[in-house]
């Protein structure tokens, strides 16, 4: 039988990082380590994990400009953020366990509503994570691939977020429009005229609506979707 | 039934006409020609209208499906 768990069996703080507002955070788990990047704000129990959004450059790591800035920003709306960096590119499976080891993180923190946002590969990793944790309210994939998205009417009834732009040279927006059409409602699909695969050009209308749609469905106030729905519905 | 193919409508009004053909109970498939529409008896006005709101164009029917394996 293939062993497909994984488990956050420690973590160490390592401090702040040049030429980024978050601290990282290193995740010891059952599959290995993983790196990420915590950007803290002080008693909030909600926070947006950002899969796939901490990577290597060169001898380094940067964030991705989209989750840096709307993570600044969330920060002083009391909510934070962790960028996450896989194990291994590419590999859904192994991509799909680290993020939910940075899920596992977030809650034994104390975390108990969480966004979870992917990019490009990204879109389907947290579209399939989003069904195993009653802490994850919201999804937002943006530009997302369709393959391994094709089980996104299973994180009904969290809220769903597309985002594709019309220049898209890796990925058509028409993958965006073909997993709405399979997600269940409540759900949306924006699509940014002139936006490439990486949505840049639109960061103006981008990252507001990110923001905007990201506090939204983090509000206090709200249910989480486990305590009004039957998840299993 | 009849099954349709009907060209995209602009971009900002994708997410209505799927919204509305769902609304109406009308299946549909979105595949890289177009969107795929599957009626039932008595769908076809209904269609008709719904693109002629988002106009959006139905450019065949009964399309040949390649099914790729």
């Amino acid at each position: 039988m293939v062993e497909t768990s994984i488990s956050v069996i420690g973590y160490e703080f390592g401090g702040p990082v040049k030429g980024e507002h978050g601290e990282d955070v290193l995740l010891h788990t059952t599959r290995g380590e993983i790196s990420t990047l915590l950007y803290q704000a002080p008693n909030s129990e909600s926070a947006v994990l950002w899969a796939g959004s901490w990577r290597v450059e060169g001898q380094g790591q940067r964030s991705s400009p989209i989750a840096r800035a709307v993570a600044q920003d969330l920060v002083r709306d009391g909510i934070a953020s962790l960028l996450l960096r896989y194990r291994q590119n590419a590999q859904l499976g192994a991509c799909i366990q680290d993020t939910q080891a940075g899920v596992s993180f977030l809650e034994g923190l104390g975390f108990k509503r969480i966004v979870l946002v992917g990019h490009s590969f990204s879109g389907a990793v947290v579209i399939s994570v989003a069904p195993l944790s009653r802490a994850i309210v919201a999804v937002v994939a943006l530009a997302s691939q369709t393959i391994g998205a094709n089980s996104v009417a299973h994180i009904h009834p969290r809220p769903l977020l597309l985002v594709h732009g019309t220049n898209d040279q890796r990925l058509n927006c028409y993958c965006s429009e073909q997993i709405y059409s399979w997600a269940r409602r409540p759900k949306e699909l924006v699509i940014l005229e002139g936006a490439s695969h990486g949505l840049w050009e639109r960061k103006d209308d981008l990252l507001p609506l990110l923001h905007h749609w990201l506090t939204d469905k983090l509000d206090a106030n709200s249910l989480n979707p486990g305590e009004s729905t039957n998840l299993d519905s | 039934m009849s099954t349709f193919l009907v060209e995209p409508p602009p971009h900002q009004e994708r997410m209505h006409f799927m919204d509305a053909l769902e609304d109406a109970g009308i299946d549909y498939a979105r595949e890289p020609e177009g969107y795929f529409v599957y009626l039932r008896d008595g769908q076809q006005a209904v269609l008709e209208q719904i693109c002629r709101k988002f106009h959006a164009e139905i450019v065949e029917e009964n399309p040949a499906v390649i099914v790729d394996f």
